[in-house]
């Protein structure tokens, strides 16, 4: 198998998996790194767009995507960092890690 | 200052930028910095509206002399050109409120609040699906930092909430975004638009940013983070995200279908988002009536208003008058509801509470502020003279012409609805009880009286002057 196809497999399972993680925890760091793991599977699936065709291999690697990756990554950075202090925060407060439904209302 | 006014736009994201990084550095000279910004980004958008005016034309721009699809291109039409002047006048009247509002305990405040706006300005005058990506998650983060302003376990549990709800919408945008990119080449919206073929890859991507979207603007079902997030924020806080921060993913979804997605053979999803509105109109007026606080009220009357703008969501592109009509709606919803927050805030300033029942001793000693109140209600519910009554005017006349008259019996009942949690406030201001001096009660500052009510005369004068507004969204044609 091609490796473009490869990394596509790997990162709609990783897409998957994060998703799973976001939806079935209600613990928020699980969340978070649910969040994370679809951020990264979008990144593989980036680069695997960037790839050559198998049959045009001499159109070489397309820099858009990769560009889009790097800017992404930032991105995810910054939200993962402040995320982290905004949960630590919220432990630190409320001294839970869920956001359970109801209780809002007070 | 700019002289091209292609840089004037860049010019509306930068001046908030470096804003933003000098508030940063020097947190005192906040209120200062801001009010300079403020004052300084309107050189800028009147070049703007002035050369749409006298040329009429599109003012495309593009990024280090790259152009598009390879390069970043921005572009501004008269429609963008309204929302770029509508976002500055609802900063312009939280920025006077929170001059004495926001107190020495808030210095972040106005970092944020800029990054908001330069996230804002960037997302209406962006061309590209990924440049608008970047634009979202400036205001996501920016926004939900801004509702965890006030350090309290139940905001920060909203701010927590609206956080991955967030991250999760942006993200689901960004898959859609790499494979629009894998089934057409190009992220630049025109390009894509002019390549659009329907493919597998192609609806999928569509059909992820969709959903994305849909969870950042909040629309019914996707609305349950909204009302905490809103009412637990500080007042200035709340008004930018109820006014400004979910119509964002409202203009990337109406630019996606509308726009890009035109020619598809999808209409049926297009029906489904009206559906949607619909549902979000019944719930959100009736979850609205039954609230307690009335900051929540507030929160609830947001997420019903935004069921209007998605109502006639399939009309947009076939129907002349429907994308002024909810450009108007989404104008007078965005300055009636940051009046109606920031009177909120007067009330919580004076009482020290927003429970409703109790209330009734404290409104009728804050007249400029139940006015404020009123009026706002008055655009709310869209009676006339208001900005309101205009925009649901032209939108009732687009469903009764594509003979849609379930959505045109939805227009009339939201308002009936609307005027029911409007009065249950108004009717708290004339409760009869003379005012106690039992009960604490603290003057809110005059000028975050006025401030309220500036707005709200803003939405009401959005109605009787609505020539020079329409005129402009008509100015270089739709994008």
């Amino acid at each position: 198998m091609e490796l473009s196809k490869v990394y596509m497999l790997a990162a709609a399972a990783l897409v998957a998996i994060g998703l799973f993680a976001i939806l079935r925890t209600n613990h928020v760091v699980r969340q978070l790194l649910g969040i994370n793991l679809l951020g990264n599977g979008i990144f593989l699936l980036l680069i695997a767009i960037a790839q050559a065709p198998a049959d045009a291999p001499e159109e070489g690697l397309d820099p858009v995507p990769q560009a889009m990756v790097l800017t992404g990554i930032v991105v995810a950075v910054c939200a993962t960092g402040f995320a982290l202090t905004l949960i630590e925060r919220y432990r630190a407060v409320s001294g839970c890690l869920t956001v359970k439904e109801g209780a809002d209302a007070d | 200052m700019p002289t091209d006014p292609a840089t004037a736009a860049l010019w509306l994201v930068l001046i908030p930028l470096v804003t933003a990084v000098i508030t940063f550095l020097l947190p005192s000279a906040g209120r200062c910095l801001v009010t300079v910004a403020l004052a300084i980004a309107l050189l800028p958008l009147m070049q703007l509206i002035q050369y749409l005016w006298v040329v009429d034309g599109s003012v495309i721009h593009a990024l280090g002399g790259w152009a598009a699809p390879l390069g970043i291109a921005v572009s501004v039409q008269g429609d963008k050109a309204f929302l770029l002047a509508l976002i500055w006048l609802v900063c312009v009247g939280v920025g006077l409120y929170s001059l004495r509002y926001m107190g020495e305990g808030y210095k972040a405040f106005w970092p944020l609040w800029m990054c908001l706006w330069a996230g804002l300005n960037g997302l209406v005058i962006a061309d590209d699906l990924f440049n608008l990506y970047v634009t979202l998650e400036l205001i996501g983060l920016a926004a939900v930092a801004l509702t965890a302003l006030t350090g309290e376990a139940a905001a920060l549990k909203a701010a927590v909430r609206y956080l991955i709800l967030g991250l999760t919408g942006s993200l689901l945008y960004l898959l859609g975004v790499a494979l629009t990119y894998a089934a057409y080449g190009a992220v630049d919206m025109p390009t894509v638009a002019k390549v659009m073929t329907a493919t597998p890859t192609g609806n999928v991507a569509i059909a992820l940013m969709t959903v994305g979207l849909c969870l950042k603007a909040a629309i019914f079902p996707a609305h349950v983070w909204l009302p905490p997030a809103h009412a637990n924020a500080k007042a200035p806080v709340s008004a930018l995200l109820s006014a400004l921060v979910v119509k964002g993913a409202f203009l990337i979804l109406v630019r996606l279908w509308c726009d890009v997605y035109r020619n598809a053979q999808t209409s049926g999803a297009q029906e489904w988002l009206g559906y949607l509105g619909a549902a979000a109109l019944l719930w959100g007026a009736s979850q609205a009536i039954i609230q307690q606080r009335l900051k929540m009220l507030i929160a609830y009357s947001t997420v019903a208003q935004l069921g209007y703008l998605f109502l006639l969501f399939p009309l947009i592109p076939t129907h002349a008058n429907a994308w002024p009509g909810v450009l108007l709606m989404l104008a007078a919803h965005a300055l009636a509801k940051t009046a109606f927050f920031l009177a909120a805030g007067n009330v919580i300033w004076a009482a020290g509470h927003d429970r409703l029942r109790d209330l009734d001793i404290v409104m009728p000693r804050l007249p400029v502020t139940a006015f404020a109140i009123a009026l706002a209600g008055v655009s709310l519910i869209g009676l006339p003279p208001s900005g309101g009554f205009l925009g649901k005017w032209l939108l009732l006349g687009v469903a009764m012409e594509s003979e849609r008259w379930w959505a045109a019996i939805l227009l009339v009942m939201g308002g009936l609805l609307a005027s029911v949690y409007i009065f249950r406030v108004l009717m708290l201001v004339f409760s009869g009880k003379a005012p106690s001096d039992a009960v604490s009660f603290q003057a809110p500052p005059p000028i975050m009286e006025w401030a309220a009510l500036g707005m709200a005369l803003a939405a009401i004068a959005l109605g009787l002057a609505s020539e020079l507004p329409l005129a402009l969204i008509e100015r270089g044609g739709r994008p």
